[in-house]
């Protein structure tokens, strides 16, 4: 979920990415070379990047009476700091998808449970037009090194699910560009930006676990060398210390070893914050993805209060999709209503191991209001 | 009456509950206090709230870890003996007890603690903290009983052993407080064991990026496609991504690998000495850095300078591996037109000694190379040598040294690597000499930690435990036949042809060796290129009658070698890979397999790739018998077999080497077998004797074969020599004496390298792993 274009990087693909840049500016790019362009750019930026609007660039090395660009080169720096400011935002749809699913019901009655309430009616399933956000960040994990990724977070703007299943066939559906349609429902920006960022953070998993992995290795190995160091420093000072001397003498050395020992304490933190893992998330940009479906809005009740649920049949996996806890945010297929309403997973529905009483975690985030303890 | 009861009640139970609230602030005061470092507030709050609950389990564990901090141990254990009335099946709280009754050297009973702990441990529904802390425990187990092993034989008495009668193991308050017995220290792997890495999430703001979603202001899609590529090249920029990966064939690629190519280039940017232990691919990595910067155009003149055995070799990795086309001094344009052959030719790989010859050193030293591998770079150890003045005087952008064992017999060897990688890295010699150098003795650091900080710069060493690189064992076992009548005079008039031919030069080198190594794989072997060698124009009268008359007493019925192996095929139903030289030999032992009913599947280098998968593809799912020529393509997977059967051996141990490690490598889960076949008194007889009961060479680890061959006091390489003992000794007692020789010198250069393995393992450590 990482990386929204598989781009083969050689020196085509780089001579393409800068031909395209120096167009979106105004400017000409001709390959009258094998691996080689010749730029004519508009004033500003020709000065900007070269100092002089026509220019010739090569690909490949030692062409002659041309700049040489390739990974790493300031050149293309240059080129690439270009495209920072081009494409914060866009939106797609998907063309040709026109999901045809009827009777949710049955789909609805094999995959989810109601423990607590009881089904009601269902209403005809619908075709709806969806949106999905799709924020790319550049991560940037700092310990002792550092190591850049590109990270893609999918969110449903309408139930704030994790969309992961949109970022493979989206490659290869084809997509057009359009007017937003015009109803369509969804959360507030600053909440699905919200759950996009923890969606960033969920699919960073793998690569930060190989960097704490290593992490940790080192940080191991550097504590046994200090270890060990201190251990012979105390040991020589314990030999000094066994030698028949005078109290204050002892008491000198006594506390010198109270030195040793606090020292050591001092460094291994220092260990440990220098290989402690800071990790910074920048938005690069984003994009709306909008996706038909079929929706079914089912009735269900708690007690004496109803509540309608909005079930979503999603033609990109041909399957029903799970709700989405209202308390974690995570997808669910079981469902807990609370007397509040509140749509809940099994880990946020629980009784409260002191007290017994049944505790809704969208209603108390923290403790038991009965007893007070922590969960 | 009724009513006030009722009131009474309610008002008592929203006492109660208020006071259980209360208990709860109570801890969260006390965890605040206990963040601050301020320890005794904390104590002092969860005290109070064990006042007004004595049955607050939470609170006792905490306060219980709090006095264990301050070392307080009695106390601790006061709180935790109460907490386990609470609440016996508490896994925290045996661990805790376990942990104090330790420190007050009371091992019984932390045994005891131990063990209840692990009695909570059982069933299956554990996770993986709690799989973890069951090892933990059982570790701290088996130190108690050792440490109660010990005192038993000591019969040292344990403080506050509990006197008969008098059940109470603490001793008595002195002043509300207990009396400190020292500081018990806390244990290298349990300090090791709590180390975690912490994390910390910053998300930076983009409220221009918000509004431009929330207002629906969108860009042309072609414009976030090209931000998006912009951003994918940078990445590139800090070798985050490795563009080669793609591009590498039938290689495995470990993690530690590309993670030192990583490194190399981010960090070290493209200077480094690569010191990895034997067999962990050095080369791989080398090749991996050089195909890195090719791709991204930072290099094109390459010059690779190796010892003279392995120009071949890197040549075909080079080229098998990383699709890289070298050339070599090998070639006889090199010898002809030296100048045109240095500069015209981009990538060289060369051997350190043609190089830096006299008719080649001047004109390449004035060549300008974007990047230099050293191999062996241990050769470089002395500044005062051709070797290392030769390198030093290169003019290159980029250098790579490869060597397993960097230092051999004092530090200076490793100052002189250094600077040639980064001059000035370790200031002057005698600058180095009186920081890191013990005086008296050039073999021992000072001043490790500086050391060490200085040489992170530019070196990397991985080691096999590192890498994880846990291996099954293998176990090798030599058969000698004993060659009847007929084989034995084939055997001996071969041989008697072969040492006549050499030593009048009538049989060049190159056909003697071959002809002496198809005798010692069978008959048919040598047939064809006795054929080849009569066809000859320049062949003798001598010579071919010779030849007629060892063809024409080429009558062998039965082959010992072929029954033997059919023996081994008897025993058992195991699949077996056998490895024979030569095609003659393949089709003869295929033969002899078809007349017993084995199934068997061939592979040699006259298959296709496709045909070479299909072989392995019967092979596995079929055949039980793999007969193979072909060594090369280590990307073949042949994991589901562990047994081997060397029919014939080549002379040339790396190659022996190299048919084990098809077999004996990462992936392999069982141990692995090898038979080597061998006829008494011939040529693979003393091989083997050397190699296997003189140097244990099949329990050596992949790439010491190499190393100690290295170590030889012979610049001629191991087949050469074998040769020429061979033909050159007089008879057969001259022949034993001589391969003594060998077989001692080899002995003598297995020691140097376990020695040197050794000092460098000392000096270097895990210091300078990734």
């Amino acid at each position: 979920m990482r990386r929204y274009f598989n781009t083969t990087m050689n020196y085509e693909s780089l001579k393409d990415f800068v031909r395209e840049i120096v167009e979106i500016k105004g400017g000409i790019a001709e390959e009258k070379e094998k691996g080689a362009l010749e730029l004519l750019l508009p004033e500003n930026v020709g000065k900007e990047l070269f100092g002089k609007e026509y220019e010739r660039l090569s690909f490949l090395p030692d062409q002659r009476q041309t700049k040489f660009v390739t990974y790493g080169s300031p050149l293309l720096d240059k080129i690439i700091s270009l495209s920072e400011s081009l494409g914060k935002t866009a939106r797609i749809a998907a063309e040709d998808i026109h999901p045809r699913k009827k009777n949710l019901a049955h789909l609805i009655e094999d995959n989810f449970d109601f423990p607590n309430s009881r089904k009601l009616g269902s209403s005809i399933d619908n075709e709806v037009i969806c949106s999905y956000l799709l924020v790319n960040f550049k991560v940037s994990i700092i310990s002792d090194e550092r190591k850049e990724e590109i990270v893609t977070a999918t969110v449903d703007e309408r139930t704030l699910r994790i969309g992961r299943e949109i970022i493979n066939p989206i490659r290869k559906l084809r997509c057009k560009e359009e007017e937003s349609p015009e109803i369509v429902k969804r959360y507030p920006i600053e909440r699905v930006y919200e759950r996009a960022k923890k969606a960033a953070v969920r699919s960073l998993g793998r690569s930060l676990k190989e960097v704490e992995e290593t992490s940790l290795r080192r940080l191991q190995r550097d504590t046994t060398r200090l270890w060990n160091y201190y251990k012979d420093l105390k040991e020589e000072l314990k030999k000094r210390m066994m030698k028949d001397l005078s109290g204050e003498k002892k008491e000198e050395l006594s506390s010198k070893m109270k030195a040793i020992e606090m020292e050591f304490e001092r460094k291994r933190e220092d260990l440990i914050d220098k290989y402690s893992l800071k990790v910074i998330l920048e938005p690069m940009n984003a994009c709306r993805i909008y996706l038909p479906k079929i929706v079914a809005h089912y009735e269900v009740q708690r007690k004496t209060s109803k509540k309608e649920l909005e079930f979503f049949w999603n033609p990109l996996t041909g399957e029903i999709e799970p709700l989405v806890c209202e308390a974690c945010l995570e997808d669910t297929y079981a469902i807990y209503l609370c007397d509040k309403l509140h749509l809940t997973c099994p880990s946020c529905y629980f009784r409260c191991q002191s007290c017994g009483k049944k505790i809704c975690k969208k209603c108390f985030p923290e403790k038991c209001p009965t007893c007070g303890r922590r969960y | 009456m009724k009513k006030s009861k009722k009131r009474k009640e309610r008002r008592k139970k929203e006492e109660l509950s208020y006071l259980r609230f209360k208990t709860w602030e109570l801890m969260d005061e006390a965890r605040y206090a206990s963040m601050r470092r301020k320890t005794d507030l904390a104590i002092d709050s969860l005290l109070r709230a064990i006042k007004i609950n004595p049955e607050f389990l939470e609170a006792r564990l905490f306060l219980s870890s709090l006095y264990i901090n301050k070392q307080e141990y009695n106390e601790a254990l006061k709180f935790l003996l109460r907490a386990k009335q609470i609440d016996p099946e508490c896994r925290e709280l045996y661990y805790r007890l376990g942990f104090a009754y330790t420190h007050l050297k009371m091992f019984k009973e932390a045994l005891g603690s131990y063990h209840s702990l692990l009695s909570l441990l059982k069933g299956r529904g554990l996770n993986k903290d709690d799989r973890d802390l069951k090892e933990e425990v059982k570790e701290e187990i088996s130190t108690l009983e050792f440490f109660l092993e010990q005192e038993k034989k000591e019969k040292k008495v344990v403080m506050f052993q509990p006197i008969q009668g008098k059940p109470s193991p603490l001793p008595e308050k002195k002043e509300g407080k207990l009396e400190k017995k020292g500081k018990p220290e806390i244990s290298l792997k349990s300090l090791l064991t709590q180390l975690k890495i912490s994390k910390r999430f910053t998300f930076k703001k983009d409220s221009a990026l918000l509004e431009k979603l929330e207002q629906e202001d969108y860009e042309p899609f072609r414009l976030y496609q090209i931000r998006m590529r912009g951003s994918e090249i940078s990445l590139l920029k800090g070798f985050d991504r490795l563009l080669c990966l793609d591009q590498i064939k039938e290689t495995r690629k470990f993690w530690y690998q590309i993670e030192t190519v990583k490194k190399t280039l981010r960090n070290f940017r493209g200077r480094v000495l690569l010191c990895d232990e034997v067999g962990l691919g050095k080369t791989i990595e080398a090749g991996m850095i050089l195909k890195e910067y090719l791709i991204r155009g930072l290099v094109k003149k390459v010059l690779v300078l190796v010892p003279p055995s392995l120009v071949i070799q890197w040549k075909d990795e080079m080229t098998s591996k990383f699709n890289i086309k070298f050339v070599t001094t090998d070639d006889k344009y090199c010898q002809e037109e030296k100048e045109k052959f240095w500069k015209k030719n981009d990538l060289v790989i060369a051997s350190l000694n043609m190089a830096k010859s006299r008719g080649n050193f001047q004109i390449i030293t004035r060549i300008d190379y974007d990047m230099v591998i050293v191999d062996e770079a241990h050769h470089l150890k002395n500044r005062n040598t051709l070797n290392w003045k030769f390198v030093n005087s290169l003019k290159k952008k980029f250098i790579l040294l490869l060597t397993a064992t960097p230092v051999h017999n004092n530090l200076m060897e490793l100052y002189n690597l250094i600077t040639l990688l980064k001059p000035g890295q370790l200031k002057t010699p005698s600058s180095f000499r009186r920081s890191f150098v013990l005086r008296g003795d050039s073999r021992i650091p000072i001043n490790r930690e500086k050391l060490r900080e200085l040489l992170s710069e530019v070196m990397i060493r991985n080691t096999r435990s590192l890498a994880n690189i846990n291996l099954p064992k293998r176990y090798a076992t030599t058969m000698k036949i004993r060659l009847d009548e007929d084989e034995r005079i084939f055997y001996e008039t071969l041989s008697n042809f072969v040492r006549e031919g050499y030593l009048s030069h009538r049989l060049d080198k190159f056909s003697a060796t071959l002809l002496q190594m198809e005798a010692g794989s069978s008959p048919f072997a040598v047939r064809s290129t006795l054929f080849k060698i009569r066809e000859r124009k320049e062949s003798s009268f001598q010579a071919i009658d010779e030849i007629e008359e060892i063809l024409h007493s080429f009558e062998i019925q039965n082959c010992q070698k072929a029954e033997k192996l059919m023996e081994i095929l008897s025993k058992g139903s195991e699949k077996i890979i056998v490895f024979t030289n030569y095609l003659e030999t393949q089709k003869f032992l295929a033969d002899k397999l078809n007349q017993a009913g084995i199934e068997y599947s061939l592979f040699n280098g006259r298959l296709s790739i496709r045909e070479k998968e299909a072989s392995i593809d019967s092979f596995q799912k079929k055949a039980r018998v793999l007969i193979s020529t072909e060594i090369g393509g280590e990307g073949k997977n042949l994991h589901f077999c562990n047994t081997m059967v060397n029919y014939d051996l080549p002379w040339n141990p790396m190659r022996i080497e190299q048919r084990i490690g098809r077999l004996h490598r990462i992936g392999q889960t069982r141990d692995v077998f090898i038979f080597n076949l061998c006829s008494e008194g011939t040529v693979e007889d003393y091989i083997l004797d050397i190699l296997d009961k003189k140097i244990n060479m099949f329990e050596l680890v992949l790439g010491e074969m190499e190393m100690i061959l290295g170590n030889l006091d012979d610049s001629r390489d191991f087949s050469g020599i074998v040769m020429d003992i061979w033909t050159k000794a007089q008879d057969r007692e001259g022949r034993r004496e001589e391969f003594e020789k060998l077989g001692e010198g080899l002995l003598q250069a297995k020691k140097r390298y376990l020695q040197i393995k050794s000092y460098d393992e000392e000096i270097l450590q895990h210091d300078y792993e990734l």
